[in-house]
């Protein structure tokens, strides 16, 4: 970890999080925003992975959904990844003590990564062609690692 | 009467119109959200919290000195396993409620019938309804007199109040003729008025519980 020190000294003394360190309501207002995009991407990841289960509009195609879906899931990561930066500016030093910061990050990165390489694998396969296992598998480790990742956030509140 | 119209007749956007309009919807949002928590601020700054020392009534005195109140407020694992219970209930109710408000504002699933949506996604946010109330009334128990004295909590209990009016609204005036509209993209303005309502409320909901930690 410690060569990551570095950056985490970086983004500590960065005039942004110092900004941010120094107000009394740009940390929860930013805060406000990521939860709020949190909100709506754990909706759009549940509905798609509810969706793969066969509970949530059964007889609609995954793929079509997916493509409907993806916009939203991609514009909300954004805004939690830009307001997730903010406030870690403010923080980068707590952060750097942190052990379920560094989960989260390793779990957000796990996330981001099978979203967008395996999940978009099974999410976009010819739904005639793909065992329904392999659907049920995606959205059991996608909701996992997603939620796991919301926890984690909550955690490095706390401990 | 219902248009005959034909799902299949529904326009698919193509992907750069949606992408956009998608944009464009998301910065709305944040624009509402930053408005509503400066507005939640300013109420809130209006009625300053009410000092320690201010007398609660009994029964909040007597829920905060219960054992279960204690409890949880001191415990290192109980409070924190009931908050992360609750930002999980919030995704469910939110994250699954905004999709039947996005429909009824034609923004997205503009191919489903409105009655699929509320079928299939309004059970998962009434699970996490029942979540985030189960766990927000023992969060409540939890802090009862530094709630009772904080303005964001009366604030957050009024917009919920609020919100509750709206769902009810649209339960009793809407929901019953939902099936005149079921395939339409532009449905009724009361129904689309229901719906941004809706996505105001609960941004602000879930704004106002985030500053209220910030005051306890």
């Amino acid at each position: 970890m410690h060569y990551l020190l570095p950056i985490f000294k970086w983004f500590g003394a960065s005039s942004i999080g110092l900004t941010i360190n120094d107000s009394r309501w740009l940390f929860p207002a930013i805060e406000a925003v990521h939860i709020v995009a949190l909100a709506l991407l754990c909706g759009a990841i549940l509905i798609l992975n509810l969706r793969l289960f066969g509970i949530t509009l059964p007889g609609k195609p995954v793929r079509q959904l997916a493509e409907e879906l993806a916009p939203w899931t991609l514009v909300s990561l954004l805004i939690i990844l830009t307001s997730g930066l903010l406030l870690f500016s403010s923080e980068a030093m707590k952060a750097y003590a942190s052990v379920p910061f560094q989960v989260k990050m390793v779990l957000l990165f796990a996330a981001i990564a099978f979203h967008y390489t395996i999940y978009r694998k099974v999410i976009y396969a010819d739904e005639t062609q793909i065992r329904p296992v392999w659907n049920k598998l995606a959205a059991v480790v996608s909701l996992v690692l997603w939620f796991s990742v919301g926890l984690g956030g909550r955690a490095i509140g706390f401990l | 009467m219902a248009r005959q119209l034909t799902l299949e007749s529904v326009s698919r956007p193509s992907g750069l119109d949606y992408a956009k309009r998608v944009f464009l919807g998301l910065i709305a949002g944040i624009i509402v959200s930053v408005v509503v928590a400066a507005g939640v601020w300013t109420l809130s700054a209006a009625f300053p919290s009410k000092p320690e020392a201010t007398p609660v009534p009994a029964i909040v005195e007597w829920i905060y000195h219960t054992n279960t109140s204690s409890g949880i407020r001191e415990s290192l694992w109980v409070f924190p396993i009931i908050e992360g219970t609750h930002l999980l209930g919030i995704a469910l109710s939110a994250g699954a409620l905004c999709w039947f408000d996005l429909r009824l504002l034609g923004l997205a699933l503009r191919d489903e019938r409105i009655s699929r949506v509320w079928k299939y996604v309004m059970p998962v946010a009434f699970v996490g309804f029942g979540l985030v109330f189960l766990t927000g009334f023992l969060l409540f128990w939890a802090e009862a007199a530094t709630a009772y004295r904080s303005p964001h909590f009366w604030i957050k209990m009024g917009l919920i109040a609020l919100a509750g009016l709206n769902a009810l609204f649209f339960e009793t005036k809407l929901h019953p003729k939902m099936t005149e509209w079921d395939i339409a993209v532009t449905t009724p303005l009361a129904a689309r008025v229901a719906g941004v309502v809706s996505l105001v409320l609960w941004t602000a909901i879930i704004i106002t519980g985030r500053t209220m930690a910030y005051t306890f």
